[in-house]
């Protein structure tokens, strides 16, 4: 097997940041290369220099035997690089069809009769024949990712750069891109795969690499790699994590947050009874009621569009209800404007944490502190949240666009803590992280419980759900299909509801 | 298949019928109903050209009057001054557009998006001021077209015709064509589009010059209709308010909108003859009202109701078809 | 199915409503006592005025179709028009009954379409008041965006134009003319007479040039050079200024360096009372100073302090010491000008003038033609022969007939603060004028 890409010694710093520091790996012909490594290592800014959006402060780039570090980002398409992006760019006002063609046509030079030809094997490759004339800005997370590979295949690169295909996506669905990838190395293509997901490198790749700190910590069979006490070191607790755990066993958080006090006259801290809202025509929620109690940490969980992030928004005030109602604190809140409902004390993290990229770290802090009741106490509780999460005051006056993955989502959950709230919702907070780093999160959340704050915490992933909250509620497609305590649900029984075996009508 | 086969032939014949009628209304029409038609045409080709710039390549220029007023000079000085036929006035006129849009892109594509916009509104600023100020084209005086008072308006009706029609299969060309695909993608994203493989410079240049060239043209049958020229009308931001409202009411993006912007400018302010002193007032409170009611214009809003498109951009297979048949 | 027929048949509806607002603008719009056949030789689209056949007499009114700058920076020229068109119409149609015109007694109506002061817009506007209001005569007014696009659309139509206000020199710039006539000043004879007033002053004959980019800086510069030439004035030119600036001490110190006594400036008012502050604070009282263009309004004068504006010498379009007097309403100049003031707030505007002459003008033009048939209008048009405010006018060769613009300066008055006294009006003896003085030194501070 020749080598395509080699990669010597490659660094780059972002002000005092060393992203990358001497980097070396090679990919060889036809062959899928995972790269794994914990938020911060540098991944995505790997592949920017490897299509040229970034130029390295040192090193070389050897592709097909020449030094492309030179080379502009539209010549290393035509010679054959592609990629796709980490948050799907495709050409919102476009149908789908017309996606895949402008690969064809602006990567490949081809007429508009070859790049339709190519065009449709490509949708028929990616499962999306049938939503060919659909415009690319309404379609799904899944369908977008699918589209984002089909675009970057249609400019037939030899060297395809995958940048997490499967965040966010359901276990189903991941295997869906992984057979989408292995039929591309069919073709051919040659494959650099980033992902967090680490049951695709298992199945999807042929060799894995572990970046951390911008360094190439080891490289090699992905399952050995896995096993590697070097990785083991970057992750901490990679095998904890995901070898298959039976119901009730090591449930921490649940069982030690419920024992702490419960405030004894109303439990109920916020109730929703038979909420039914729509999306224009389509019903989104369907009757649905849920009680959460002060103190604990409940868990809606569900797949990509089940409805999770409707709910939380409608319970937010982002979305009106067609019917039913939401009680705070014994105050009804239906319907009524999210500036008041935040008042109130609800607090969310939103999906994709949505920091404030141009302010700093502490302004994006004062913002939380924004309503009047907040801001009295803001100077405490800014210096209870530095407490709380050192690195964000190591990095208090950068601008938060250059935090990593994970120190967004805890600046976002820190920014929340500033409100000052009675319960926090978390949408999504673990997308995209690496599990040492969820794990941190996680602790966090359950000192902050420890203190009295309720949570709402929305997930995807069944596991990490049932451990960490007391109770827990499924959604599929917009109704609760199970609930219940969290140590008495089973793991079975909730991928059964998941997945919508109907055990329980 | 043979739904679609009905579908296009029926819509080609419409199409076609309607040029037929319009080419022959110096025959049956008024002298106002000519005189509106020429405005009417000659609006529908700044608008389809200023549409291709703003509404498909995302550059958003406030600097076309340039090119009007390149066109307009050139009519009045190659007739005017040199005694050359209108002919040669057209010729000249896309000559010198063509290099002198070559000219200006060097610095203003340097700029990106509010810049842009602002860099081209400062270039015909600056040529107002020079066209002041410079004796070859009579300083502010101007010049009277006259040559322009014996043509008949049949003759200026369809030459406004054939140029508004003619921006129409121009923008349509373009768009089904792969520069189309690629001026879209930009439009879209910009970042992910050079990641395709779009040449970005390239691409925006040729739509700026087509753009530019052919308003060019516009502008000399623009002035051989006014017959007077000087430099503050012929470069005056004026010609932009108009071409913007056209396109923006019409259906930003879309093929159809500016003819129907051009129709409704045109007719709105004839209109509005009847309230001398609000007028302005009046035109903007409706573009005002417009644009709360639909956002995406005139046509988006058709399109959005009825889903109707005349001259859809899309590419379909023929077996697709967009009815329940 | 049923989608599909809806969207064709939309579709179709569509086109027909496009084609029909088109046709239909003909016939729409305008209140005017429609066509009847054969009154207007031009509406068919192709050259060749031939007179048809005699008018019918469905006509209910003679229209005359103004585009005048109803709005933007030329409006304030049509200040005083309102008024002077409800005294002269009612003079002429409630008076004398109206018109005789094929055999029928016609008001005069004028219909206004607003040029915006935009060349571009001027055209539109003369075009929808021929083609669509019908008017019998087209008229334009004030500086060449005015007047030039509207004689263009009268060329064009073949359709009587009358136009003023506006240098002969630039309106001519458009002709020559066979449809489009006009009442403009001659500028050759505005220098002449400017020359003539600095004639009668003691001065050291050193002229400045204070002139702008503009056209008619342009033209100023032009016409001063070749009439100073040969004389035993001496020109100083410091040079052309952009309109708007606001420092001209660079230039005030080379004029006062050079010693310059007599300036003439071609400046719009806002930049001549900067400037001439300006001279008052640098301590340069030049012996002479003559605007063009600007200072044409009392209350401009005002604006240059008590004392700054005395003295001051303009070339004006029209005066009411001039001794002469309207046909149609029997009265003199000051008359006119007197009944302005009683019935207005301030000095009177001298565009009144123009106005006044216009209605006079018409009113003998249609009795003597007695037709709304468009070439005879014209003929009678050209063989005007009459005694107005202005003096007895007829047509040049040019089809203009030049209106005077005599040297005029401005004077502590009784009635107002300032008031306007003729000073030279050699190229118009028939008007009276006084002696011009020199500036006086009181007036610097």
């Amino acid at each position: 097997m020749s080598e395509l890409l080699r990669v010597e010694d490659l660094s780059i710093a972002f002000g005092n940041n060393q992203v990358l520091k001497g980097l070396s790996f090679e990919v060889n012909e036809n062959e899928v290369l995972g790269i794994i490594g914990p938020n911060g290592a540098g991944k995505t800014v790997l592949l920017n220099i490897l299509t040229g959006i970034l130029k390295p402060d040192s090193g070389r780039i050897i592709y097909q035997g020449e030094d492309i570090a030179k080379t502009k980002i539209v010549e290393r398409t035509y010679m054959g690089i592609g990629r796709t992006f980490q948050v799907p760019r495709s050409f919102e006002g476009m149908s789908v069809y017309e996606n895949v063609m402008i690969g064809g046509v602006c990567g490949r030079q081809m007429t508009e009769k070859e790049a339709g030809a190519g065009a449709d094997k490509i949708l028929a490759q990616i499962n999306m024949a049938d939503k060919r004339d659909l415009l690319a800005g309404t379609l799904g997370l899944l369908d977008r990712k699918r589209l984002e590979i089909g675009v970057a295949l249609a400019s037939k690169p030899r060297l395809l750069l995958i940048d997490e295909a499967a965040g966010g996506l359901t276990e189903s669905e991941v295997v869906s891109i992984i057979d989408i990838v292995r039929g591309a190395k069919e073709q051919g293509v040659t494959i650099i795969w980033i992902e967090h997901v680490l049951q695709t490198m298992i199945e999807g790749t042929d060799r894995t690499l572990c970046v951390a700190e911008g360094r190439n910590v080891i490289c090699g069979n992905p399952r050995d790699v896995m096993d590697s006490p070097e990785v083991h070191a970057v992750y901490l607790g990679t095998e904890e994590d995901y070898a298959d755990e039976g119901a009730g066993a090591d449930n921490d958080i649940a069982k030690t947050g419920t024992a702490q006090a419960l405030p004894p006259q109303d439990k109920t801290l916020l109730e929703i009874s038979g909420l039914n809202v729509l999306h224009g025509d389509l019903q989104a929620i369907h009757d649905v009621s849920m009680r959460i109690e002060r103190g604990h940490i409940v868990s809606i969980i569900g797949a990509n569009g089940a409805g999770k992030s409707t709910l939380l928004n409608t319970v937010m005030g982002i979305h009106n209800p067609a019917g039913g109602t939401i009680v705070f604190e014994g105050d009804d809140i239906t319907g009524k404007r999210t500036s008041a409902i935040a008042e109130k004390g609800l607090a969310m993290t939103p999906e994709g944490s949505r920091v404030f990229a141009d302010m700093t770290v502490t302004e994006n802090l004062l913002m939380g502190a924004y309503l009047p009741a907040a801001k009295k106490a803001k100077t405490e509780q800014l210096e209870k949240v530095f407490e709380m999460f050192p690195v964000l005051k190591e990095k208090s006056e950068q601008l938060a666009s250059f935090l990593s993955g994970g120190q967004r989502q805890m600046l976002s959950i820190a920014r929340a803590i500033m409100m000052n709230p009675k319960v926090v919702i978390c949408d999504e907070i673990s997308l995209g992280l690496a599990p040492v780093v969820i794990q941190d999160i996680y602790a966090k959340l359950k000192e902050l419980n420890e203190q009295g704050l309720t949570f709402i915490l929305v997930e995807q992933e069944i596991k990490r759900s049932l451990r960490h909250s007391d109770y827990s509620y499924v959604m599929v497609k917009g109704r609760i299909v199970l609930e219940g305590k969290s140590s008495e649900l089973s793991r079975s029984d909730v991928s059964d509801a998941y997945f919508g075996i109907n055990r329980f009508a | 298949m043979q739904g679609v086969r009905k579908n296009n032939y029926t819509k080609s014949l419409a199409i076609l019928v309607i040029v037929i009628v319009l080419f022959f209304l110096p025959q049956y029409g008024s002298d106002y109903a000519i005189s509106i038609g020429v405005l009417i045409f000659l609006y529908i080709s700044l608008g389809q050209m200023w549409n291709l710039l703003g509404g498909y390549s995302g550059l958003v220029s406030l600097g076309q009057q340039i090119f009007v007023g390149i066109g307009g000079y050139t009519a009045a000085l190659v007739t005017e001054v040199w005694h050359q036929s209108i002919a040669v006035s057209l010729v000249v006129a896309a000559g010198v557009s063509l290099v002198f849009a070559f000219i200006i892109s060097f610095p203003i594509f340097k700029m990106r998006g509010v810049y842009f916009t602002i860099g081209t509104w400062i270039v015909s600023e600056a040529l107002l001021v020079f066209f002041r100020n410079w004796k070859f084209v009579n300083y502010d005086a101007g010049y009277n077209i006259t040559i322009a008072y014996r043509i008949p308006m049949s003759q200026i009706y369809h030459g406004a015709l054939v140029i508004g029609i003619g921006s129409v299969v121009l923008v349509y060309l373009i768009l089904r064509s792969r520069m189309g695909l690629a001026l879209m993608s930009m439009r879209d994203n910009e970042g992910a589009a050079e990641v395709r493989g779009v040449r970005l410079y390239r691409t925006k240049l040729y739509c700026f010059v087509i753009s530019s060239v052919y308003t060019a043209i516009t502008g000399v049958v623009l002035y051989l209709n006014i017959a007077y020229i000087k430099p503050g009308a012929a470069f005056g931001i004026d010609w932009t308010v108009c071409m913007v409202f056209i396109v923006v009411i019409g259906g930003l993006g879309t093929i159809e909108g500016p003819i129907i912007g051009a129709v409704v400018y045109v007719i709105l302010r004839q209109y509005l003859y009847s309230f001398p002193g609000i007028s302005m007032v009046i035109l903007g409170a409706v573009a005002v009202a417009i644009i709360l009611l639909m956002p995406k214009g005139i046509m988006g809003a058709i399109h959005k109701k009825f889903g109707v498109e005349v001259f859809s951009v899309r590419r379909r297979i023929d077996e697709r078809l967009e009815d329940g048949s | 199915m049923k989608k599909e027929m809806y969207r064709k048949i939309l579709m179709v509806a569509l086109c027909i409503v496009m084609v029909f607002a088109m046709a239909a603008c003909g016939g729409g719009g305008s209140s005017t006592g429609d066509s009847s056949g054969g009154s207007n030789a031009s509406t068919e689209t192709t050259g060749g005025g031939e007179p048809s056949a005699p008018a019918t007499t469905d006509k209910t009114e003679i229209l005359v179709g103004f585009a005048a700058p109803l709005t933007g920076p030329l409006a304030i020229f049509m200040g005083p028009t309102p008024w002077v068109e409800a005294l002269c119409l009612d003079a002429i149609n409630n008076q004398n009954g109206g018109i005789l015109v094929d055999g029928k007694q016609l008001p005069i109506r004028v219909i206004y379409a607003d040029t915006e002061s935009d060349s571009n817009k001027a055209m539109e506007a003369a075009t929808k008041l021929v083609t669509q209001d019908k008017v019998d005569i087209l008229v334009g007014a004030w500086t060449p965006v005015g007047a030039n696009p509207i004689s263009a659309v009268a060329e064009r139509y073949e359709i009587p134009a009358f136009t003023f206000g506006a240098p002969e020199e630039s309106w001519l710039e458009g002709g020559p003319y066979k449809w489009a006539t006009g009442m403009h000043f001659n500028y050759d004879l505005l220098c002449t007479d400017i020359i003539n007033m600095w004639n009668k002053l003691d001065t050291n004959k050193k002229v400045g040039f204070v002139l702008d980019t503009d056209v008619d800086g342009a033209t100023g510069r032009e016409v001063y050079t070749r009439m100073l030439e040969g004389t035993e004035y001496e020109i100083f030119d410091p040079g052309a200024y952009t309109i708007g600036t606001t420092d001209f001490t660079s230039m005030i110190s080379k004029l006062k360096e050079a010693n310059v006594e007599i300036i003439t400036a071609d400046m719009i008012t806002p930049d001549f009372t900067t400037f001439w502050k300006q001279c008052h604070q640098y301590g340069y009282i030049p012996k002479v100073c003559t605007i063009n263009k600007g200072m044409h309004y009392e209350a401009d004068v005002e604006n240059l302090g008590d004392d700054g504006g005395n003295g001051i010498t303009f070339s004006s379009l029209w005066d009411k010491n001039f001794p002469f007097s309207s046909p149609l309403l029997g009265m003199s100049a000051t008359e006119i000008a007197d009944l302005w003031q009683s019935e207005n707030e301030g000095f009177y505007p001298y565009s009144i003038g123009y106005d006044v002459a216009m209605y006079d003008i018409l009113n003998d033009v249609l009795t003597r033609a007695g037709t709304l048939d468009k070439a005879t209008l014209l003929d009678a048009i050209l063989a005007t022969d009459i005694d107005t405010v202005f003096g007895n006018l007829s047509f040049n060769e040019n089809q203009c007939m030049v209106v005077p613009a005599i040297a005029t300066q401005w004077l502590p008055g009784e009635t107002f603060p300032f008031e306007k006294k003729v000073v030279s009006s050699e190229t118009f003896p028939a008007i009276p004028s006084y002696d011009p003085i020199i500036i006086p030194a009181t007036t610097q501070k």
